[in-house]
């Protein structure tokens, strides 16, 4: 998955990398994603904002496999692929960061990393020398040795965020990495994340951190009671009155 | 990589924290414990003693099975037992009626119980918790029933009588230790590479290791194939040994022994059940002969464990250890 | 007005190295209604927990009554007069409406040995007065009513308890509009028998419009507070600025 060389000629090329179409989701009586439609283009680093509730992480869940749409379809490089299981979809280059971070608990650092590695492809050498240079990216080193039950609650989610990361992803879904965090650690997530797109990386941004939102995303799509209320530039988005209106507790025009 | 250069001091703190992994120190711990069972019969030399040190085997053998199954990809089957009393028929029935030597038998047994154990881990993949416990449970009996209820093949409980395959007991006592070792292992190596990685994700948090990219539904499936061809291997080995198959093999009180020993052991620890089987055979042995209280004591004993002590007597045994060390 | 609850420079967090509230301070007087408002994640259902004591602060106080309960266990809290309407559904589904009612007075009664038996038949009485619609559900098992209707039960279960201190977290979270509107005016009853209120909702302009004062917070912080006339300018203008947009 060599991303510099695909993703700088799918930037140029203004290749569509994902595409949702139609995607519904109810649970019971309440419609949790409400007819959503988005392009992603390769190398794009768009925004997902609005409310609680407005059904970002339930569509983070449709795209990453956990749950899947009543209706509608997404497709990944052109396939169809809202029916894949979650490890299908890793191995196709999806790979979702959790808000409520899902580490390893009893394996140490080197081995969260190595499992997304070997899982990915990678060989055992390769997996590791790899895993070696994330935890230098995310200075991360001085644990490495520990396990991952024993971390701090922001180094958990350094990990967690750079299990995402062991194999370049084709898009990384980041699910409110800055929630509760250390400026210390935004800055390393941040730096990482400016870094990687500038060689091509695609990612969708969820959080609720503006200002985080302003600095690294041209693109931003706000959500609000399932649906998508406006996408487009960011600084169009967060002047739009109806996104205002949203966080005001309104409901959906 | 300055951090992790060798004259670093954080690669020397970092690097005396582990000298080796957890799982190698496991595995050291194992294979010590196997030297010292190795050395006991230089002691003793009590027939019934050695015969309950290689029931232990067995029973190490089992607990180590479950042990991969439900200590590291959490799932918490209640069939050891049977796929040891499938093993053992599989021997069992092609010996007494076809002549097939007792060798032969026990690679049929490997993968008879191995098949089964692939058909029904496929069977339970969507269970959780109790609901895969009733139904492995229900599956189980099944089994023993149909077994002892299949006189004419069977013989039932009268039992099923089979070649031996060894004449001293010192053999046998030998034969199964080196079947243990064998087993530990290959349990060690599988833990070492990127199944063993795999399996421990799973242990941890199925989800997030899916998220990872790893074939869940696959190496759950491979770990109950695995663990059912251990079963059946140590239930044909056993045939050979008693000469004798009953549906007895089968019955829940041996899952039960299984099961307590792995928790008592430690689940999710490579030595921890192994050492545990040892222990508890022979105190229940031993409790037999003074009581009969074992099920209640051990009972207590897996109920305590699994609220106050989740990594066993191995997690103790860690613990003190590196208390130890730092005083 | 007198000061029920004051948080003095609060900082908290569910991590050691992760603090979601940093320094806050606020204050909730009786017979009035104090709104906190905020993104989510800004650390508005913390202030709640670390107040009741589900979180202990890693620094500053929680004032009640002049006395300092910082860290002090949830259960001993209702006996001093603190209730807490939790955003989830807090009732025992399985057992009937009646039962959900009366169980906490009837544990307060026995712990403290007030109110006695006349004042909880009288305070019975009152509650269904307030919220006749319960009268016919009272055998009903309370994991059968509608959303709205379990939140009549959950508010009712508080006027029974006639607390000092009502810590309200998003009570108009999917409820119809209609509801809302009756959940409101149960929050206005609260404050009008002199309960101090503190609550939290999303709906910004709902709770600007009924409180006496409100705290903004933003990522941990208060980054503005006052009255509602102070926030009758361009709601926008301001909500951008809690926000941190600035182009």
């Amino acid at each position: 998955m060599g991303i510099d060389q695909d993703g700088r000629a799918a930037l140029e090329a203004g290749m569509t990398l994902l595409s949702v179409r139609g995607v519904s989701k109810r649970f019971g009586g309440l419609t949790a994603v409400d007819n959503v439609s988005f392009d992603v283009t390769a190398g794009e680093l768009v925004g997902l904002i609005g409310p609680n509730g407005s059904g970002k992480t339930t569509l983070l869940n449709i795209l990453s496999g956990l749950a899947k749409p009543d209706s509608g379809e997404i497709l990944l490089d052109g396939t169809p692929c809202h029916d894949l299981a979650p490890e299908r979809l890793a191995q196709r280059g999806v790979m979702r960061m959790f808000q409520l971070t899902r580490v390893f608990r009893r394996m140490n650092v080197v081995d969260n990393l190595l499992v997304a590695g070997r899982a990915l492809g990678l060989g055992a050498d390769e997996a590791l020398s790899r895993a070696d240079a994330l935890i230098a990216e995310l200075r991360l080193d001085v644990v490495r040795h520990l396990d991952a039950g024993q971390l701090s609650g922001g180094q958990m989610k350094l990990l967690e965020f750079g299990v995402c990361f062991m194999v370049p992803p084709r898009i990384a879904l980041l699910d409110e990495p800055f929630a509760a965090v250390h400026p210390t650690m935004k800055e390393i997530m941040g730096g990482f994340i400016r870094s990687r797109h500038g060689k091509g990386q695609t990612f969708i941004l969820v959080s609720h951190d503006m200002p985080v939102v302003v600095e690294l995303c041209p693109r931003a799509v706000c959500m609000n009671a399932g649906r998508v209320i406006i996408d487009a530039s960011t600084r169009e988005v967060l002047n739009d009155p109806r996104v205002i209106e949203a966080y005001l507790g309104g409901q959906a025009a | 990589m300055a951090p992790s250069s060798p004259t670093s001091p954080l690669a020397k703190t970092a690097g005396a924290q582990l000298a080796a992994s957890k799982t190698t120190v496991e595995f050291r711990a194992a294979l010590a414990a196997m030297a010292v069972v190795a050395l006991i019969p230089l002691g003793v030399s009590n027939a019934y003693w050695l015969g309950v040190l290689i029931v232990s085997m067995y029973f190490a053998i089992l607990a180590g099975g479950w042990n991969l199954l439900a200590g590291y990809t959490g799932q918490f089957s209640l069939a050891p037992a049977t796929f040891a009393m499938i093993g053992a028929y599989t021997t069992g029935l092609l010996n007494h009626y076809y002549g097939v030597p007792p060798l032969l038998g026990i690679v049929a047994a490997v993968v008879v119980s191995g098949l089964i154990g692939l058909l029904l881990g496929r069977a339970v993949m969507r269970l959780v918790g109790p609901y895969l416990a009733l139904t492995t449970l229900s599956f189980a009996e099944i089994m023993r029933l149909v077994a002892s209820n299949s006189i004419d093949i069977t013989r039932g409980d009268l039992g099923l009588g089979v070649a031996g395959l060894l004449n001293s007991r010192i053999g046998w006592y030998y034969l199964f230790l080196g079947a243990l070792v064998v087993l530990l292992i290959l349990f060690y190596l599988l833990l070492r590479s990127k199944a063993g990685l795999f399996l421990q994700a799973i242990r941890d948090d199925e989800v997030a290791a899916r998220r990872a990219g790893v074939n869940v539904v696959f190496w759950k499936t491979a770990a109950f194939a695995m663990s059912a061809a251990a079963s059946g291997f140590a239930g044909a080995l056993y045939a050979h040994f008693a000469e004798l198959v009953t549906p007895e093999l089968g019955l829940i009180g041996q899952t039960g022994l299984i099961v307590s020993m792995t928790v008592i052991g430690g689940m999710g620890t490579l030595a921890g059940p192994l050492v545990a089987a040892f222990l508890v055979y022979v105190l229940s042995e031993w409790l037999r002969d003074v009581g009969g209280y074992q099920l209640v004591v051990f009972a207590a004993l897996v109920i305590i464990f699994a609220r106050f002590f989740r990594e066993g007597l191995w997690g103790l045994t860690r613990t003190a250890v590196q208390r130890w060390r730092r005083a | 007005m007198s000061s029920v609850l004051t948080l003095d420079r609060v900082t908290a967090g569910y991590s050691v190295d992760i603090d979601v509230l940093r320094d806050l301070s606020l204050t909730v007087e009786a017979g009035r209604i104090t709104g906190l408002i905020g993104l989510n994640g800004a650390g508005k259902s913390t202030v709640m927990k670390a107040t009741c004591g589900f979180l202990k602060p890693k620094a500053g106080k929680v004032v009640y009554a002049g006395e300092d309960i910082t860290g002090v266990e949830p259960h001993r809290l209702s006996a001093r007069g603190i209730w807490y309407i939790p955003q989830e559904s807090s009732l025992f589904p399985f057992m009937t409406v009646m039962e959900n009612l009366r169980l906490p007075l009837e544990n307060l009664s026995r712990s403290t040995g007030t109110p006695k038996r006349d004042e909880m038949e009288r305070r019975f009485e009152s509650m269904l007065e307030k919220f006749p619609a319960l009268r016919a559900k009272l055998r009903a098992q309370a994991g059968d009513l509608s959303g709205g209707q379990q939140k009549m039960v959950e508010f009712a279960k508080a006027w029974l308890m006639r607390p000092r201190l009502c810590l309200i977290d998003e009570p108009s979270i999917g409820l119809a509009p209609k509801i809302v509107e009756e959940v409101f005016e149960w929050i206005r009853l609260f404050a009008s028998e002199e309960m101090a209120i503190l609550l939290v909702d999303h709906n910004v302009r709902r709770v600007i419009a009924m409180s006496h004062r409100i705290y903004v917070l933003s990522l941990g912080e208060i980054t503005a507070s006052g009255e509602p006339a102070d926030f009758a300018g361009d709601l926008h203008e301001q909500v951008k600025q809690w926000l941190g947009i600035n182009f």
